[in-house]
């Protein structure tokens, strides 16, 4: 693998502070869904994406190779460039599921107002 | 024949019992006129801040739907539409909460839809007829004019009035929109899943009032983003699958 211009400058210093932040970040993630306020099936995507980020902390050669494959000449922006990637993802996802999400919502609206007025007109006298 | 008349209503305080009270002088006359087994009026309740609710609770002339929450124009027209789906009403009439359509019309149009046994009828304000000098703004006759083009570019109907929320649909119909409705300025892109599931359309000429309450939904300014969007939602919805969920 050839990896003339690393660019991403990466000290041991820099890789003992971002392991830090990510296994606290960690640590939180796993917290929450013992304490219920996270779905598991939603907190899978960031454990991946810490994952992802303690890995490449230890290996920043990874990110080279990535550069490689992609063509990126300057390291750095690989980083960037995946990054900015998954958040775009991330953030369509949430998109995609609140459009979900407001039409159930909408037809749950409709059904409470419905039958909110048959228990009403049940409960008339006759 | 059992009709439904909704009405959406969402801070209509000042509109709704004069347009209550309208509705309910009509009803009787126009049951004996065409024999029909029951003509209710629905007051959907668009989870309003003024007193639009109790105003129409306290009349036990209509019912009243109240939306917990705020669902803008298309999801409270639904919740109407579902309200006679369950109820099995044979006609559902669409009328405005803000007092603007005259009740009396009610007349030409199930007249229309009965005798020419069409799927749907608006009450135009351009078609020739009543008013050959009805002021709207500049913008909004654009506006209409090229929603009209549109919509007989892609399906070959002509339709003079495709925004106007006054109008009067059949069972079949009341099942698809229960179901399947759009939801943020649905008068339009409603008419086009009509086509697109080839139901018919038809227009009979109405007078509509100024506006003496409420406000409009679109501003003038806001008119040009509205084409925007009813343009693209138009334009999409002539790809979608059909829906076929319901039963006809």
């Amino acid at each position: 693998m050839t990896c003339n211009y690393l660019g991403i400058g990466m000290t041991t210093h820099l890789q003992v502070f971002s392991l830090i932040i990510a296994l606290s970040i960690f640590a939180i993630i796993l917290n929450l869904i013992r304490k219920e306020h996270l779905e598991i099936r939603y907190s899978i995507v960031w454990l991946a994406i810490i994952s992802t980020i303690v890995i490449v902390t230890i290996y920043p050669e990874i990110i080279c190779f990535i550069a490689n494959i992609l063509g990126i000449g300057l390291v750095v922006n690989t980083l960037f460039f995946v990054a900015l990637l998954v958040i775009m993802m991330l953030v369509f996802g949430l998109t995609l599921h609140f459009s979900k999400q407001a039409r159930a919502i909408r037809k749950l609206t409709q059904r409470i107002a419905i039958l909110e007025q048959e228990i009403k007109k049940a409960d008339e006298p006759k | 024949m059992k009709l439904l008349i909704i009405v959406p209503a969402y801070n209509e305080q000042e509109s709704i019992v004069p347009l209550m009270s309208d509705l309910v002088s009509f009803r009787a006359g126009f049951i004996k006129k065409h024999g029909l087994d029951s003509l209710d009026i629905l007051i959907v309740n668009d989870n309003s801040k003024d007193l639009t609710l109790s105003l129409a609770k306290r009349n036990d002339d209509v019912t009243v739907l109240d939306l917990p929450i705020n669902l803008g124009i298309g999801g409270t027209v639904q919740a109407g539409y579902a309200f006679a789906y369950r109820n099995g009403y044979d006609y559902a009439i669409q009328l405005d909460g803000d007092g603007q359509h005259f009740p009396a019309y009610i007349d030409e149009l199930y007249s229309e839809i009965s005798s020419r046994k069409i799927d749907m009828v608006i009450g135009s304000r351009y078609l020739k007829g009543l008013n050959d000098n009805f002021r709207s703004t500049f913008m909004r006759r654009i506006g209409k004019g090229l929603i009209s083009l549109l919509i007989k570019g892609l399906y070959k109907k002509e339709i003079t009035d495709p925004t106007s929320g006054f109008r009067i649909v059949n069972k079949k119909l009341i099942g698809l929109f229960a179901d399947y409705y759009p939801y943020d300025y649905p008068e339009p892109e409603s008419l086009a899943i009509c086509f697109r599931h080839g139901f018919s359309v038809g227009e009979v000429s109405v007078k509509m009032k100024e506006r003496n309450g409420g406000k409009s939904s679109i501003s003038n300014i806001g008119s040009a983003y509205y084409m925007l969007k009813v343009f693209i939602a138009i334009l999409i919805d002539y790809f979608k699958p059909l829906k076929v969920k319901y039963d006809l």
